[in-house]
């Protein structure tokens, strides 16, 4: 058993390594996305702080509230981005190289779940260093969180908020076996995502009846629920909870991508793409 | 038998696009549903340590069959066996002991050295350290590719992409070998490389490769025995040998000549000739009488240099199997 695991180790390893070397070679492409995260940014803080200038309160957000949302919100998109990762699973369908990956003895699915790593690495990593100076200059702007166990199901629920989002691009991705060009759903659907995860604004600043449509999706968990944590919207058992539903439908999505992988896979072998 | 083949059958079915705005309007809701018969009804064994040529056509139902052997695509119906397993089923256990290399597709990394592609294959198949020193520094050898494993992928050549393909799928060591013009657009230096290796290779580990190539050269240097395939049927199944007796009742006599050469009526009258020129001629004569009309010439008055008896081109056969069905 133990010469199995180390098997698998070196096998993680290999893959994350490779991957990690090759998005260095991207190195000047890395600075241009932080780039533009940091005028999106910019541009939310501008938009609320504008808002702000003739209201105290909107919908129940404080101006530092508001703050806080952007910018810690943005830490967490970098945290739980897989950057496209949906292009990537349909490129593979699309092109044939799924072929490489079915002749060798791995899993697909699982491969690419460990390729994430690799690929995200880099990003992740610039990412988060970027918004810690970010959140250094809006230091007299935003709350900082002051309850530890709340911070730890935070980042629990961010950690788990990665695979959400990693699967639920997988499940993008596969479309590409019934379809031959996906660009136009994904667009669909991640603007969908954005929207009910709260990307845009906080959901709740919208009538309730949406806000409760928006609780029967995976989404909110990834962003809204821990930020609502943060800003102590939530009690810590509502957090809990909150965790808790969003571990269900890690579980729930993973077992959807097995199903449709399969479906795929059949159609794959049988079209011979 | 390493590789057994019975009644194996694929249709693919696709649909049918219409030219033409409206049609392509009209094809989002209705649809015809059509089917190519890619690969029918083909039978064959393979042994242990045999390289054997896939020779047809585009679109004759090479790669389909060689897809189906390696598991990535499943047959409409029929049977195949390879090393004792079903390939479809995609046992790890099968798939550490075959390859397929694809001429036209890379399994390397793009941006990084082929040397990172081989250790992450390494840990895949999870090849020893040793057997992977062994292995690695054997075919770089023979290869001779030494020089170039820590370049990156894409400033490499065609030629030397491929030799790095053929290590990374050679790794592990397979017993089966299933080779994809694996010399698809390579120069001809190149081209002989690789067919050297693939032939030395087979010889020294006694794999069992089957290869499709488009180019004659590499099927008459590397393969006792073909399999013609057409329109998704087998042809011909045997020795090449045999197929160019069969087919090849012409023998081609390549003489030269020197002092003043030739003309054209002083060399019609032996034989049908496909190439003139003063000092060099070629004649098409027929295959038992070959070695007496090259006496003649030789014991005529003309000025000869050098006279070759040689088989007509394998080419020329292809094409007239082909032909004939």
């Amino acid at each position: 058993m133990k010469v199995l695991e180390s098997k698998s180790v070196k096998k993680i390893s290999a893959i994350i390594s490779s991957e990690f070397q090759a998005q260095t070679t991207h190195r000047a492409d890395f600075l241009f996305f932080r780039l533009a995260n940091l005028l999106e940014l910019l541009g939310l803080i501008v938009i609320w702080s504008i808002i702000y200038k003739t209201n105290d309160i909107v919908r129940g957000y404080t101006y530092p509230e508001m703050m806080t949302y952007v910018t810690i919100g943005w830490l967490m998109i970098f945290l739980t981005g897989n950057y496209g990762f949906e292009a990537k699973i349909a490129n593979h369908i699309h092109e044939g190289t799924l072929t490489n990956y079915l002749l060798k003895p791995i899993d697909f699915i699982k491969y690419m779940i460990i390729f994430s790593f690799g690929r995200t690495s880099i990003a992740l990593l610039s990412g988060f260093l970027l918004q810690i100076v970010v959140i250094v200059f809006m230091l007299d702007k935003i709350i900082l969180i002051d309850n530890f166990i709340n911070l730890f199901i935070i980042i629990l629920m961010v950690f788990f908020g990665y695979f959400l989002n990693l699967f639920l691009s997988i499940l993008i991705g596969m479309i590409a076996f019934w379809t031959t060009y996906i660009s136009g759903v994904k667009y669909s659907i991640n603007t969908t995502i954005k929207f009910l995860s709260g990307r845009y604004f906080p959901i709740n600043m919208l009538p309730l009846v949406y806000f409760k449509i928006s609780l029967f999706f995976p989404f909110v968990y990834i962003f809204f629920m821990p930020l609502q944590l943060y800003l102590g919207k939530i009690s810590t058992v509502e957090g809990l909870r909150a965790l808790g539903v969003e571990m269900v439908w890690m579980v729930l999505l993973y077992g959807l991508i097995r199903v449709i992988w399969k479906k795929g896979l059949k159609r794959y072998e049988g079209v011979g793409i | 038998m390493i590789i057994e083949v019975k009644n194996l059958n694929k249709t693919y079915d696709f649909y049918k696009k219409q030219p033409g705005l409206l049609a392509s309007i009209k094809g989002l809701f209705k649809r015809e549903k059509l089917f190519t018969e890619a690969v029918k009804d083909i039978n064959f064994d393979i042994k242990e340590g045999e390289l054997i040529g896939f020779l047809g056509p585009n679109g004759a139902g090479k790669t389909t069959t060689l897809k189906m052997l390696s598991g990535i695509l499943h047959p409409t119906s029929g049977e195949a066996s390879v090393l004792g397993f079903e390939p479809w089923k995609r046992e790890p256990k099968y798939q550490k002991q075959f390859a397929l290399v694809m001429g036209q597709k890379n399994q390397l990394w793009w941006d990084l050295p082929a040397m990172e592609s081989f250790i992450l294959n390494k840990e895949i198949y999870e090849v020893s350290d040793e057997d992977f020193k062994k292995n690695l520094d054997e075919l770089v050898e023979l290869l001779d590719i030494g020089d170039i494993l820590n370049i990156q992928v894409r400033k490499l050549s065609l030629g030397q992409r491929m030799k790095c393909e053929l290590v990374a799928a050679l790794l592990h060591g397979p017993k089966v070998l299933f080779l994809d013009e694996p010399t698809i657009g390579l120069d001809v230096v190149a081209q002989k490389s690789i067919r050297d290796f693939l032939k030395k290779y087979n010889q020294e580990k006694n794999t069992t490769i089957i290869l499709t190539s488009h180019y004659m050269e590499d099927i008459k240097e590397l393969c006792e025995r073909v399999v013609i395939i057409d329109h998704g049927k087998i042809m011909y199944d045997g020795k090449l040998k045999a197929l160019i007796d069969k087919y090849a009742d012409h023998k081609e006599l390549k003489i030269t000549f020197n002092n003043n050469g030739v003309t054209r009526e002083q060399v019609e009258g032996y034989g049908q000739i496909d190439k003139f020129d003063k000092y060099r001629v070629e004649i098409k004569v027929k295959r038992e009488k070959a070695k007496d009309i090259a006496a003649q010439i030789l014991s005529s008055e003309l000025p000869v240099d050098d006279i070759l008896i040689d088989e007509i081109d394998i080419d020329d056969i292809i094409r007239k199997i082909f032909a004939n069905n």
